[in-house]
């Protein structure tokens, strides 16, 4: 009993603190129009929407429930009451703290100079509209209910247990179509290989055919990240050295283009495709070039000169040092895009087929790189580089290798993305783009190439779908990266296992 | 018969530490040697000295009379010799067929290059090869860069005048007329070194290339005529054997079927066998095993020994163990030496090692001599 309560305020607090503490960063503005636009409910103020507000806070209330019924409550009554008492304390401390702001508004004290999103009209919201007690007391109400709702759904569930039981059966039905004759003489049948391929070109054609620009745009924006993250792929995932100056090669192969392409301010004006194939090259060198002092390095230390590398390439390209040769925080303008025969390529979907395109081929590199000695000495190094040189395997050969594979994907990632604009600056260039890589191969999985494509849709295409959530897209981001590491550290899609010794058989693990 | 291993007054400091202290070791070829001794006496650095993880302050070591000294880890692999560890180091997210083929490591050859075209053979094992595939690329674009060079001086350097402009391009020309001509060079060679029959092909192949730019075409032509002639695996070819071959050491070790496993799945005493299997992947001439049986109950230990007699006797592999049981010891070895701070203090048969006074009082102490005694005995039974 005593054990129940305790887990319940505990859930409360916790939660209590995070809703204060979205409140204050104005998130459920944006949260109670999405939700109300959702579920077709009409707003009756300036600003959010209350019957959004209220189905978001439900939602966080139910949430606080089962998160206080978690440690498996036995009885119903239990359940009922820890999640009851989860949601009466976090109801408390949401709406004292609404009636706090409220009457201080009220009183005409200015909440904005500490709080800059609690505006007047967002005050009003947090009160779905009514009077100062009425209104508190609805979020005291609304979280109560949505506790002890949590509670009870947590208990139906049974969480965990429940849920294993259905992946398990899920595991064994998926089993039993895998193995059955008809998936076997499709698997065993040569052709069906074309056809999917088939299928999947013929939709990888036509997606674009169907959106307008700003899809297309949206489309070629997260092509660049899966390329960016194939490459940054090679470094991290694969060969275990983390790099967190990635950026620098996306900017040196930006510029590059930039610089061969434009007319101003060098005036080389070359063709595109070379430059391509130059920026490319360049990209890959510099890869080499940095890999070569930090060839000794491990881990952490590892992490700290790239990541100041990345910041050294920004800031020179920055400074006035170099204005006169690589335009300064002006940037480069008038970048020259793909042509063939005088035919130029430069609408959105034209790039989005040569991202597609870009994307297949380092797919293919990839994927045959992994597969052959190359790919084992980089997995070897990233488990144990000791070990790894004791069998054989030549550390400084593998590694400047992998950075320049992966400079040479980010090189190729920074070209198409200052061609698509034509123009590129230091702004463009900016530690928080490494950061997104980084973390859209973590959460991806690490080492694993369809992962790697999830991961640059949930990084960088929700963050488009759901335009509503820009100003909060960092939070979403941490509280994502901070999610996936608790309950799936191996990433969404992780690297699938290769089974290289075969069997007739070979379904059941062997007896131990 | 020779030795295959020798080692010549090794010694390494830590701080005013001597771990090793100029120890010599004599390890002929086919004969199974063990190094015992108490615990921190210095066995294990002696191992991490000749497999290059350390480099000895002082002495000398051969193999197969070449000297390892300054040697780094990857390449006295490629030597022939292997080890395992006190604790084992396996890649515990790779699979046991995945481990060993990290193994084959020096003896499989595709690159990069081939990995991506898996339909191109390797080229040519020499040197020169690799110095001119990694030189294509620098006379290429100093070529171009001076060709281009117009624009680009102008620009960084607008104050250039017309002759530094004329000395880059022709500085760019020369270095590339100069690989143009060991292109020709290499060529040549090559082709007077060919069998009768391709020889005309090849001559033919040069005749068109010297027009073009020939290392270029010397890599290709020579890749793909050794194809031709038999002698050189494309990668595709060489993984499936790759892969044949790990399986083959996977059945050898005794760990058929759990192939597909990530090894930090396997059972404690089969991630032993997979870290043999793996070190036997790089066809080794000399193994040394550290600790093998460490952990091990009795009759666990007892297959092992029967494992590394057939190691030696089967594959002829000679071998080299630090051991602390006794039985097995006692048991395999023909020849024992014994370190006591970092000192080697005792050498001979194990007959001659269980008599010696000077390792009883420093392997076990003063008046445990029966205990030893026991041991001996023992081992006679077995």
């Amino acid at each position: 009993m005593k054990e129940t309560l305790r887990s319940g305020v505990r859930a409360g607090l916790i939660f209590g603190l995070v809703i204060i503490f979205l409140i204050v960063i104005g998130f459920t503005v944006p949260a109670s129009e999405i939700l109300g636009d959702l579920f077709g409910i009409e707003s009756t103020l300036v600003l959010g929407n209350p019957g959004g507000l209220i189905i978001f806070f439900g939602l966080i209330g139910m949430g606080t429930g089962a998160f206080a019924t978690k440690n498996a409550q036995k009885t119903w009554l239990a359940s009922a009451l820890s999640g009851l008492a989860a949601g009466i304390i976090s109801g408390l401390l949401a709406a004292t703290f609404v009636y706090i702001i409220a009457t201080l508004d009220a009183a005409d004290t200015d909440i904005r100079k500490y709080f800059v999103q609690l505006s007047r009209p967002n005050i009003n919201l947090l009160l779905y509209g009514k009077g100062l007690l009425s209104g508190s007391l609805e979020n005291l109400a609304v979280l109560t209910v949505g506790g002890l709702l949590g509670g009870l759904l947590a208990h139906i569930l049974g969480y965990s247990t429940q849920l294993k039981k259905a992946s398990a059966w899920f595991k064994q039905e998926g089993k039993k179509v895998t193995s059955s004759g008809f998936v076997k003489t499709v698997r065993k049948n040569p052709n069906a290989a074309f056809v999917a391929n088939g299928i999947l070109f013929l939709v990888l054609f036509s997606i674009p055919m169907l959106f307008g620009n700003y899809w297309n745009y949206t489309l070629g924006t997260v092509g660049i990240y899966v390329l960016m993250g194939l490459g940054l792929n090679i470094v991290v995932g694969f060969a275990g050295l983390l790099d967190l100056g990635y950026v620098a090669f996306f900017a040196i192969g930006a510029y590059s283009v930039g610089l061969l392409t434009s007319p101003e301010p060098l005036g080389i004006q070359l063709n595109f495709w070379i430059a391509l194939l130059l920026a490319v090259m360049f990209a890959a060198t510099a890869g080499v070039l940095l890999g070569i002092p930090v060839l000794r390095m491990r881990g952490d230390y590892l992490a700290i000169v790239t990541l100041g590398f990345g910041e050294i390439i920004r800031v020179l390209l920055k400074s006035d040092m170099l204005s006169q040769w690589v335009g300064g925080p002006q940037g480069v303008r008038d970048i020259v895009g793909p042509s063939i025969m005088g035919i130029s390529f430069n609408s959105e979907r034209d790039f989005v087929y040569l991202i597609i395109l870009a994307i297949l081929l380092l797919i293919f590199v990839s994927t045959h790189l992994q597969h052959s000695r190359v790919g084992r000495a980089w997995v070897s190094m990233r488990e144990d580089e000791t070990v790894a040189q004791a069998q054989g395997v030549n550390t400084l050969k593998s590694k400047l290798l992998a950075f320049a594979i992966g400079a040479a994907f980010a090189g190729l990632g920074g070209v198409l993305f200052a061609s698509r604009n034509q123009y590129t600056g230091p702004e463009d260039h900016t530690l928080i783009v490494s950061i997104n890589v980084l973390s859209l191969v973590i959460v991806g999985g690490m080492g694993s190439i369809p992962g790697i494509i999830a991961g640059a849709f949930v990084l960088k295409g929700l963050p488009e779908i759901l335009r509503q959530l820009e100003l909060y897209r960092f939070l979403t981001f941490g509280a994502l990266l901070v999610v996936m590491m608790i309950w799936r550290p191996e990433g969404i899609w992780p690297a699938p296992r290769r089974r290289l010794e075969l069997h007739d058989e070979d379904e059941e693990p062997p007896p131990k | 018969m020779g030795n295959v291993l020798e080692t010549q007054k090794i010694t390494k400091y830590f701080g005013g530490l001597t771990a090793v202290d100029h120890v010599d070791i004599q390890v002929p070829e086919g004969s199974i040697v063990s190094i015992i001794g108490p615990n921190g006496a210095g066995k294990t650095t002696l191992f991490n000295c000749l497999t290059g993880f350390y480099e000895p302050d002082e002495g000398n070591m051969w193999f197969k009379g070449q000297s390892l000294v300054g040697l780094s880890p990857d390449r006295v692999t490629e030597l022939g010799i292997s080890r395992t560890y006190q604790n084992i180091r396996l890649f515990p997210s790779m699979t046991a067929v995945e481990n060993i083929m990290v193994g084959m490591q020096p003896h499989l050859r595709s690159g990069p290059i081939e990995a991506i075209f898996t339909w191109l053979p390797h080229g040519p094992r020499e040197r020169k090869k690799r110095i001119l595939e990694f030189g294509i690329i620098l006379p290429l674009l100093l070529l171009g860069i001076a060709l281009l060079g117009r624009s680009v001086l102008d620009n960084i350097m607008p104050g250039l005048g017309t002759a530094v402009r004329m000395a880059v391009i022709a500085a760019a020309g020369i270095m590339a007329l100069l690989y143009w001509l060991y292109g020709i060079i290499l060529l040549v060679s090559w082709v007077s070194k060919t069998k009768t029959s391709l020889r005309l092909l090849k001559a033919l192949a040069i005749f068109v290339v010297t027009l073009l730019y020939p290392p270029v075409l010397y890599l290709i032509a020579s890749r793909l005529l050794a194809g031709v002639e038999g002698n050189a695996m494309t990668s595709k070819e060489e993984e499936r054997m790759a892969i044949n071959e790990a399986v083959r050491l996977l059945n050898f070790v005794g760990l058929k079927g759990l192939g597909n496993q990530l090894a930090r799945n396997l059972p404690y005493g089969e991630q032993r066998r997979l870290e043999i299997a793996r070190a036997l992947a790089n066809k080794p001439a000399l193994l040394l095993l550290d600790e093998p049986t460490a952990g091990m109950n009795p009759q666990e230990s007892a297959d092992m020994m029967h494992f590394i007699r057939r190691l030696r006797d089967e594959l002829s592999i000679t071998i080299l163990l630090i051991e602390h049981d006794m039985r097995v010891v006692m048991g395999i070895s023909e020849n024992i030496n014994v370190l006591d701070f970092g000192v080697k203090i005792a050498e001979g048969t194990p007959e001659q090692i269980q008599k010696n006074t000077r390792v009883i009082e420093a392997y076990l102490g003063r008046g445990a001599a029966s205990g030893l005694g026991d041991a001996a005995t023992a081992t006679a039974v077995s």
